[in-house]
């Protein structure tokens, strides 16, 4: 048998420390942000997460509610987001390709949720425990309400009705969130907002909301 | 202003006074941050500097303990190979080598071969395979986590025995499978992985990936087989999805349980049935075929969910899964057997009580009208606070 010298085909990547002591400055350069998420960057890894990690909690939250997962679908948009790193173009655009990164995530939550419950054919209820205690005020029934009917609703126009209403994103924004062009999401939301109307009939702590709203004062089609 | 928007933004105040207060970003990041430190330092790739770590501090115990007490502080020791080739050397194997491994698996390299072995662990081994032809025989145990490598391909072997074959002039690579099964999957594209059972055969080059029923067995691996292997035997049991012997496969798009995790279900469907919906009954995994079940149900196709379950229950029969598959059987054929099998195979099973109800509900659309009543009564008996206790009760009224 022949066996040869030390082989440099693969070289060990360098460790995490010697990386770090690479040291990057990140503050406000989301280019050097970007290429510093690339390289596996822990000092990059913990800025990005400190800017971001507001924007991803908040949209997840408007779009899925008090899911007592929200951590965890939190964990998983950060970690496609590692995994992706290599596919943003533009790290100037960081935000809204997050965004969008977040927005799919949730939906895709919102999918396997309904496949769990038709799996293990739980109600609703059993999977939107809201994870802290709920006090009984006013505002709050609605917001109860307002989730009962998006759990009535599919996954895209629950979104979309989500990130337009509660998170009041304008509606280019909502388009790149979505990732389509501005007539599909106005056709959605048209959509949604009437389903929403629909089914919040049924709530009687909306029914002030819904009586005085006027589809004429929208910008909708 | 709208009132949506109104309430809306009503409802986005309280959320985030619940945010502030409930916190739990903590946990996100932590994670995120260990996904980095993997990402930037690879598990697989930092053998010799921590087994000369490991070393030293066994050596050290051993001095201040006794060997009798060794296994508290070294259970998991790395695997031993024969001859001994020290981790990153390069094997030319100017005649066939057989490399036999602590763990009784055995890598016989071919005459020409060039190999790697770039880790040993307690658990297994990762051996790059450079050029040529290797014979694989891992032992299967409680834990095993071997893998190859070859060119852009990893293969991932639990126990099993096969043959593989790396041209990285042509950028060929061919696997037989003779025993068990192995994960091969593309480095650098997430979707692009085939899981195969025995006997399979799998060629990647130019011309896509081709996954067909593995040939007869050779004497001894030559140095490049793959080239002249034939497939399949022609004694072979025929295939239910021939289509799916000879057909390439469409891998390195995005495989049909990566689009039905995102729930484009009708887009899984087609991957799904492109890859041929027989050949992956007959190779998943019993919760891989419940999922495909469950695509071909919500892509509109319910009777090919039927031929994945029936075909679960007769490769995986008296498990878990079987007899979920028998309870789904029944919500999409409507059928009352399969209800009554699952009670048969789980009588206390999560879904008792749901399939006893659907049972008897079965029973009374089929205008089984008896079997219905009897079933009914054995409901309230017991379950008699149960969901379908009021439509049991109707049943014994009329």
């Amino acid at each position: 048998m022949q066996v040869a010298a030390k082989s440099n085909v693969h070289p060990l990547p360098r460790r995490p420390r010697e990386r770090q002591r690479a040291g990057i400055g990140f503050a406000g350069d989301r280019a050097v942000l970007v290429a510093g998420l690339r390289r596996g960057d822990e000092g990059a890894a913990a800025a990005f997460f400190h800017e971001y990690s507001s924007l991803v909690q908040r949209t997840l939250a408007r779009i899925l509610g008090a899911d007592p997962d929200l951590p965890d679908a939190m964990q998983e948009v950060f970690l496609r987001a590692l995994r992706s790193a290599d596919h943003i173009r533009e790290p100037q655009a960081l935000t809204e390709w997050l965004r969008r990164l977040t927005v799919f995530t949730a939906m895709d939550w919102l999918r396997s949720r309904r496949r769990r419950r038709w799996l293990l054919l739980l109600e609703p209820a059993h999977l939107h425990r809201p994870p802290f205690a709920v006090v009984d005020e006013s505002g709050r029934d609605a917001l109860r309400a307002t989730y009962r009917v998006l759990d009535r609703m599919n996954a895209e126009d629950r979104t979309v009705f989500a990130l337009r209403f509660l998170d009041g994103l304008e509606l280019t924004q909502l388009a790149d969130a979505c990732d389509c062009s501005l007539a599909t999401v106005k056709r959605r939301l048209g959509r949604a907002r009437k389903r929403f109307e629909a089914v919040a009939q049924r709530e009687p702590a909306l029914q002030t909301w819904l009586q005085a709203s006027d589809p004429s004062e929208e910008e909708l089609p | 202003m709208s009132r949506l928007l109104e309430l809306g933004r009503q409802v986005a105040a309280l959320q985030d006074s619940d945010l502030e207060a409930l916190g739990g970003t903590e946990k996100a990041g932590e994670a995120f941050i260990r996904a980095v430190r993997r990402q930037a330092l690879p598990k697989r790739r930092r053998s010799a500097p921590y087994l000369l770590v490991a070393a030293m501090v066994g050596a050290i115990a051993v001095l201040f303990v006794g060997p009798a007490s060794m296994h508290v502080f070294l259970a998991p020791r790395p695997l031993v190979v024969e001859p001994a080739i020290s981790l990153g050397d390069t094997i030319h194997a100017a005649e066939p080598i057989p490399l036999r491994f602590s763990d009784g698996s055995q890598v016989d390299l071919a005459a020409g071969t060039e190999a790697v072995i770039r880790e040993l662990t307690s658990d297994g081994a990762w051996v790059d395979l450079e050029r040529g032809t290797a014979r694989v025989a891992v032992s299967h145990r409680p834990r095993t986590s071997w893998s190859l490598h070859a060119g852009p391909y990893a293969v991932q072997v639990t126990g099993t025995r096969f043959d593989l074959a790396w041209s990285p002039d042509e950028r060929r690579f061919s696997l037989d499978l003779w025993e068990g099964s192995v994960r091969v999957s593309s480095e650098g594209s997430e979707h692009s992985a085939v899981e195969m059972v025995a006997p399979e055969r799998l060629v990647i080059d130019a011309k896509g990936w081709h996954l067909s029923r593995a040939g007869e067995s050779v004497a001894a691996p030559e140095p490049s087989p793959a080239s002249t292997r034939v497939a399949p035997a022609a004694t072979e049991e025929p295939h239910a999805d021939a289509s799916a012997e000879a057909a390439p496969l469409k891998a390195p798009v995005e495989s049909w349980d990566a689009l039905a995790g995102r729930g484009d279900y009708q887009a899984a469907y087609e991957a799904a049935k492109a890859q041929g919906l027989g050949a992956l009954a007959r190779r998943g995994s019993a919760s891989q075929l419940i999922a495909l079940a469950e695509t071909c149900r919500l892509s509109g196709h319910g009777s090919e969910g039927v031929a994945v379950l029936s075909r679960l229950r007769a490769r995986f029969p008296g498990t878990e899964e079987a007899a979920l598959a028998a309870f789904q059987l029944g919500r999409l054929t409507g059928g009352a057997q399969w209800f009554r099998t699952y009670l048969e195979e789980r009588p206390d099973g999560r879904l008792a009580r749901e399939a006893a109800g659907r049972l008897m509900e079965s029973l009374e659309q089929s205008g089984s009208r008896d079997a219905a009543r009897a079933a009914a009564r054995e409901y309230l008996v017991k379950h008699p606070a149960g969901p379908h206790a009021a439509i049991a009760v109707r049943i014994l009224d009329d």
